[in-house]
């Protein structure tokens, strides 16, 4: 895989994937507000997840203006996917924003239940 | 309107009442309008309320469907100093349907209850991810700090958000 590639594309949401001090970063930029988020997501997702070979995977959410709840299935199915094969996985939120930090809280509950899951609240 | 109104924050209700096709554009253009309206007010209860619009009319176009007493979604935003309260009417023909949100509301009788049930589901899409989702409600009550009641008449389901303002 390319550094420095989009994986996802949409009029509203892009996912771009860069590699910083060796670290597979996707970054996360937009509303991810899709109706059947699973058919969008999923595939993508799941493709990058068979080309992963290590970790640590950065999955930076801190761009992301809006994410409907229908969107959180695929993303645990993909962190679960990454986590289970013994890959590292730290998950990024924004600081600033309320319903990104909450978010995080949540995601660090269940960090407990996911060995390799991480999560940290920076700004942006 | 003079000027030196233009910023200031309502002081009786303020009211956005939009009859929304059943489109799912429109989801994304009520939110806007959610966070218009309510421009003045803190970030964190900005920010909820355009969650809770949004997973509501979210649910109303994917479930609800036209009835001859409410052929749209109708969605309600009210705002006064001390509460926000949003309300979307959508069409659906199956009771049943009705019972089950019914259920989930009822058992999301406080903050406390709202953060488990969040959690809890949370930990049951990880376990089987290809299951519906059914988060939204609880997310609501859980991020979003908004109390929901339900009510369903004339085959229309109101789904009413309500959140006081400290």
């Amino acid at each position: 895989m390319k550094t420095g590639d989009s994986i996802l594309t949409t009029e509203r949401l892009t996912i771009w994937h860069t590699l910083v001090k060796r670290q597979h970063v996707l970054l996360w930029s937009g509303e991810c507000d899709f109706r059947n988020p699973a058919e969008v997501l999923s595939p993508v997702l799941t493709k990058y997840a068979e080309q992963v070979k290590e970790g640590p995977q950065i999955l930076d959410f801190r761009g992301l203006l809006f994410m409907n709840s229908s969107s959180v299935t695929p993303v645990l199915a993909f962190v679960k996917s990454l986590c289970s094969r013994g890959i590292a996985v730290h998950l990024i939120y924004n600081s600033d924003v309320s319903w990104q930090r909450i978010t995080a809280s949540s995601m660090r509950t269940i960090a407990t239940a996911l060995k390799n899951l991480s999560v940290s609240v920076e700004k942006p | 309107m003079d000027p030196a109104s233009q910023n200031k924050p309502p002081s009786t209700n303020h009211l956005i009442e939009i009859e929304v096709p059943i489109v799912w554009e429109y989801v994304r253009r009520v939110r806007q309008q959610v966070e218009t309206a309510l421009a003045h007010i803190d970030e964190e209860q900005r920010s909820a309320a355009v969650m809770v619009a949004s997973e509501l009319l979210e649910n109303a176009i994917k479930y609800g469907t036209a009835v001859p007493s409410l052929g749209r979604t109708r969605f309600t935003l009210e705002y006064s100093p001390s509460q926000i309260e949003i309300r979307v009417e959508n069409g659906l023909t199956d009771e049943s349907a009705y019972r089950r949100v019914q259920k989930i509301v009822d058992s999301m009788s406080d903050e406390r209850a709202c953060e488990k049930l969040y959690l809890a589901r949370i930990q049951e899409l990880i376990d089987n991810p290809f299951q519906s989702n059914q988060l939204g409600l609880y997310r609501i009550g859980y991020e979003g700090k908004f109390n929901l009641v339900c009510s369903y008449e004339n085959q229309v389901l109101t789904m009413t958000a309500r959140r006081q303002l400290p």
